[in-house]
């Protein structure tokens, strides 16, 4: 391995003929482009499988290994299928296997023996991908000299300028508005002339960046490429291009052969010949393409056989067509056409901000040889396409089928449709789809160019692994506490503290429940969406958005607040307690607070209403406080009377808590006297300490949201979307009394009006279990043997001491008392359904 | 005392705190020499939390330093040219603000560790720093 080597110059060096072995026939494939645009040098490098090794810089330690050949490159015995061909014309497994059953056989097989690399392995460790955005006002592609001349002119004209080129560069440019991205190619050229592109090893912890550019304006200087000419076994190791020659020998200072027939006509490469005398590589013959008739050897190339005789080589150079890299300006909507002189479809039209320079305007190409190739140089050893092995004679046969459109042979044959996206093939193959079908190359036209080209990773697509994470203010006590966390959404909510006096998440939750219902305790509910409405029309908005009516909110009361659609689909439910005459304070469900806020504003400007709305989530955190002793401990911290009297149920209160300005909302969904305090989220670690400290003499605990969960079903509180889904509206989930039908109108009127008189198919209802089989959430519902309805959520109530859930049944089973079956472990188990909720049905304790 | 989303990470980096407005912030994670020279010479992250107004959803970070740009073009797709741009940063709704020292970038404060992280982790190929209050004043004179 030498200096500047790429990881195929290193391995030629060493000796490495055979570098890949061919996607159909498994026939020997050698280097060909040098250049990262054919197929060729497809390895799996570091365990990522079908890398351009002839553009990938060589390191020690690399672990380099070949793709699709068995068991090695020298000797594939899955070659052997070229003998077969007469087996697999093109098309050949839609002829085939007709038969459904034949093709899912062979279809495993074909797949294991066709293709290219197999992805990494999972145990492969994860390479670092990453993203990153460029704003520019000239983006410039390739930098060869005609793409760092336009750079050049763009800086010092005072445009902000991103220069875009596979190379390395020797010289930076040191302006400050000049950046160039080197190892980097574009892929793609996006509305709004955005480019994707995809930038190598951009530092030593990263893979490859996916860098999205946005430039006011771009200038493709992508220049020209040599593509193979057509002659039998031109895919032979030993074949090359003259550019990929020069390179090995100017590059990598490689001799690519002892003795070499050169395949060219008089526009051939000037320079070749000087780079092969430099190399002390022994020229046998110069030969027109017109005179070749094949090559010959084993695994390596031996003998071209031509018009004027076989020539003895190891090395046939071949000029090829050189053809402007036109890819992105296709993309980006550049009109192409057809140039007799350069034998190359060349841009002549662009679409604003978009221009070309240097060689992808062909104006400088010459034709190398006659287009479209003599037809008897048609047979199944001739490949157009070296990506997909399909030969001129796959070609012929596809058009002779009916496949006479360029876009349906492409298909057909699946020619420019493999890993080079037809950079190797698409000229020779619209060539022979003209010749077959009679019309021109101009009639012929090209095939649509689409992104990616050339192919980018999955892992750039994806990126950097990053899940933001939101965390409320007490996350840390929580830790401390022995949280065992539960993600919802992006939040992170203790599910139940591990405590140490018990052995597991059911007697942990138990303890917590037991504290809730004899003592206090104390759960973080800073993930509710938390709005603050405020203004003239504030009242006359709730009453137009939510079913209930709060223009009639006396300031200092709570009501629930129960949000509908058009149709009386209940959405969201929370509370909404009035500050002053015009100033709300509304919660949401966690996971709708961003709906209710855009609906807010939605109905708002539709309806004209004079108001604010603050989103107040991530400045307030929240706790709820409750117990039969939640009074005693609050009451340590506040000046507030917390007196029934003084503060009732569902009242509001602004006080200090701790010294903290809070909001206190008197409400009880757990079904005990308890406050919902709400307060700024930099000072939620000195409320929670605070309420904890003072909380002790009583027993207080934290509890999660599994006991609140529990604590809730007892008393028959719905969630949200857990207990109803997108059919269900206030009726069936037993809560008509949250319509007020006679407001004068408001969202879901008119449905809800209709289902107020309709009879409801299915209820909403709690179920005691009649024995101690614990139903998961979820199970179903059986009625007088018939599956009838779900369970939505079940708990062991240690209230009832029986299991006790909330179900939906049809209106004939949701009568007090009916007896229901709930399926458990697959067997069904007689159950009661219960129209009372199960703890404390008259609230007293809400109350005390 | 009134804390930033960031002050368990400040207090597990070891950094020293002092209280500035009734919040608590960090002064300096090692020398406010050394902060300031890394960040002269590369990148630096502050949190400026404590810059705050009443009820405001926002933590403020600022990311200062040559390589603030490239740093922070990593984990948004936005003009960072504009004064004030609205968007996404490392996945979370947010704002960058450019700021005589480079750019503030306010997310909400239960995002504020998670975006905090991920610039720290976008950062390491510049060798990012930590800063604080005294490395800023010094950088703001």
């Amino acid at each position: 391995m030498r200096e500047g080597d790429t990881v195929a110059s290193a391995l030629y060096r060493a000796g490495q003929r055979i570098f890949t072995r061919s996607f159909k026939y498994h026939r020997p494939r050698g280097l060909l482009c040098c250049s990262g645009n054919c197929p060729n040098c497809l390895m799996n490098v570091d365990g990522i499988p079908n890398v351009r090794t002839c553009i990938t810089p060589a390191r020690a330690g690399m672990a380099v290994r070949h793709q699709n050949a068995k068991p090695s490159l020298d000797f594939d015995y899955l070659s052997v299928a070229q003998k077969f061909d007469f087996m697999m014309p093109v098309g050949w497994y839609y002829k085939r296997f007709t038969n459904p059953k034949m093709w899912h056989l062979a279809e495993q097989q074909i797949r294991k023996v066709a293709g290219l690399g197999d992805p990494p392995p999972p145990d492969v460790p994860q390479a670092v991908y990453e993203h990153s955005h460029m704003h520019a006002d000239v983006a410039v592609i390739g930098g060869g000299l005609a793409g760092m001349e336009a750079a050049r002119d763009a800086a010092a004209g005072g445009e902000r300028v991103v220069l875009v080129d596979d190379q390395v560069h020797a010289a930076h440019p040191s302006e400050a508005n000049f950046t160039l991205l080197e190892r980097s190619y574009c892929f793609g050229l996006y509305e709004g002339n955005l480019l994707g592109v995809v930038q190598k090893e951009p530092h030593a912890q990263a893979r490859e960046r996916l860098v999205h550019i946005r430039a006011k304006r771009v200038v493709i200087a992508t220049g020209a490429y040599e593509t193979p000419l057509t002659f039998k076994n031109n895919d032979l190791p030993g074949v090359m291009l003259s550019s990929a020659v020069s390179r090995l020998i100017r590059r990598h200072g490689i001799q690519p052969g002892k003795n070499a027939v050169v395949i060219a006509s008089e526009a051939g490469d000037p320079n070749l010949a000087g780079d092969l005398l430099s190399a002390g590589v022994n020229v046998v013959a110069t030969v027109s393409p017109s005179d070749v008739l094949e090559a010959a050897g084993g695994n390596h190339v031996r003998t071209l056989r031509t018009k004027r005789g076989n020539f003895a080589c190891d090395l046939v150079v071949m000029c090829g067509h050189r053809i402007p890299d036109t890819g992105l300006l296709s993309q980006a909507g550049a009109k192409l056409e057809w140039s007799v002189s350069a034998g190359a479809f060349i841009p002549v039209e662009f679409p604003p901000n978009v221009s070309a320079a240097g060689d992808v305007l062909g104006t400088e190409l010459k034709a190398a040889a006659a287009l479209p190739a003599p037809k008897e140089s048609t047979n199944k050893r001739t490949f157009v396409c070296m990506c997909n092995d399909v030969t001129t004679q796959d070609l012929c046969d596809g058009v002779a089928e009916g496949f006479d459109h360029i876009e349906l042979l492409k298909r057909y044959t699946t020619t420019t449709m493999g890993p080079c996206q037809g950079r190797m093939c698409q000229l020779q193959a619209i060539g022979i789809c003209a010749r077959e079908t009679g019309r021109t190359i101009p009639e012929t036209g090209v095939t649509t160019a689409r992104p990616p080209n050339p192919g980018v990773t999955l892992g750039a697509l994806g990126g950097a692994r990053h899940h933001p994470t939101r965390r409320t203010p007490m996350h840390y006590q929580h830790e401390k506490l022995g949280a065992i966390w539960m993600d919802l959404g992006d939040w992170k909510r203790p599910r139940f503290y591990a405590h140490p006096s018990a052995s597991n998440e059911r007697e942990c939750v138990r303890q917590e429940y037991q504290a809730v219902r004899q003592k206090a305790g104390m759960i973080d509910v800073s993930t509710l969406g938390k709005l603050s409405l405020k203004g003239r029309d504030a009242g006359k908005l709730l009453d137009k958005v939510y079913t209930n009516r709060f223009s009639d909110l006396k300031p200092g009361r709570v009501r629930y607040a129960v949000l509908c659609d058009e149709a009386g689909i209940i959405l969201d439910d929370g509370t909404i307690s009035r500050q002053s005459e015009d100033e709300f304070f509304i919660t949401t469900t966690t996971g709708n607070l961003d709906f209710v806020e855009q609906w807010l504003e939605w109905w708002m400007a539709g309806a004209g209403l004079d108001a604010h709305v603050a989103n107040l989530t991530s400045a307030m955190g929240a706790v709820n406080l409750a117990g039969p002793h939640a009074r005693d401990v609050l009451s340590k911290l506040t000046g507030c009377d917390l007196s029934t009297a003084a503060f009732p149920y569902m009242a509001c209160r602004n006080a200090d808590v701790a010294g903290i300005p809070a909001i206190l909302l008197r409400i009880g969904f757990v079904g005990e006297t308890g406050w919902e305090i709400h307060f700024p989220a930099e000072s939620g670690e000195d409320l929670w300490s605070a309420v904890m400290e003072a909380g002790k003499p009583f027993g207080i605990r934290p509890f999660g949201m599994e006991a609140q969960r529990l604590l809730r079903l007892e008393k028959g509180h719905v969630i949200i979307g857990v207990d109803t889904d997108a059919l269900t509206n206030p009726y069936d989930a037993g809560m008509g009394w949250v319509v007020k039908h006679e407001k004068e109108d408001f969202i879901g009127k008119f449905s809800l009006g209709k289902l107020a008189d309709a009879s409801a198919q299915q209820n909403l209802v709690g179920f005691l279990m009649n024995s101690d089989a614990l139903p998961e959430d979820g199970a179903a519902i059986l009625v007088n043997g018939a599956l009838a309805g779900r369970v939505t959520s079940a708990r062991y109530s240690p209230a009832k001491q029986k299991p006790i859930g909330l179900c939906w049944v049809p209106a004939s089973a949701a009568s007090e008392g009916a007896a229901i079956e709930v399926r458990v472990n697959g067997s069904p188990v007689a159950a009661t359904v219960t129209r009372q909720v199960f703890y404390d049905p008259e609230g007293s304790r809400l109350r005390m | 005392m009134k804390r930033s989303a960031l002050h368990r990470w400040h207090e597990k980096a070891g950094a020293t705190l002092s209280e500035e407005n009734g919040w608590s912030a960090p002064l300096r994670y090692s020398s406010p020499e050394q902060e300031a020279g890394a960040v002269k010479r590369s990148v630096g992250i502050c949190d400026l939390s404590h810059i705050h107004e009443p009820l405001s959803p926002y933590a403020r970070l600022l990311i200062s330093g040559p390589n603030a740009r490239l740093l922070l073009s990593k984990l948004t797709s936005l003009n960072l040219d504009r004064n004030t741009s609205y968007g996404t940063v490392a996945h979370v709704r947010g704002m960058v603000l450019r700021d005589a020292l480079g750019f503030l970038v306010l997310v909400p404060r239960d995002y504020a560790e998670s975006v905090w992280d991920a610039i720290l982790h976008a950062g390491e190929e510049f060798h990012i720093t930590p800063f604080g209050l005294e490395a800023h004043r010094r950088l703001e004179a």
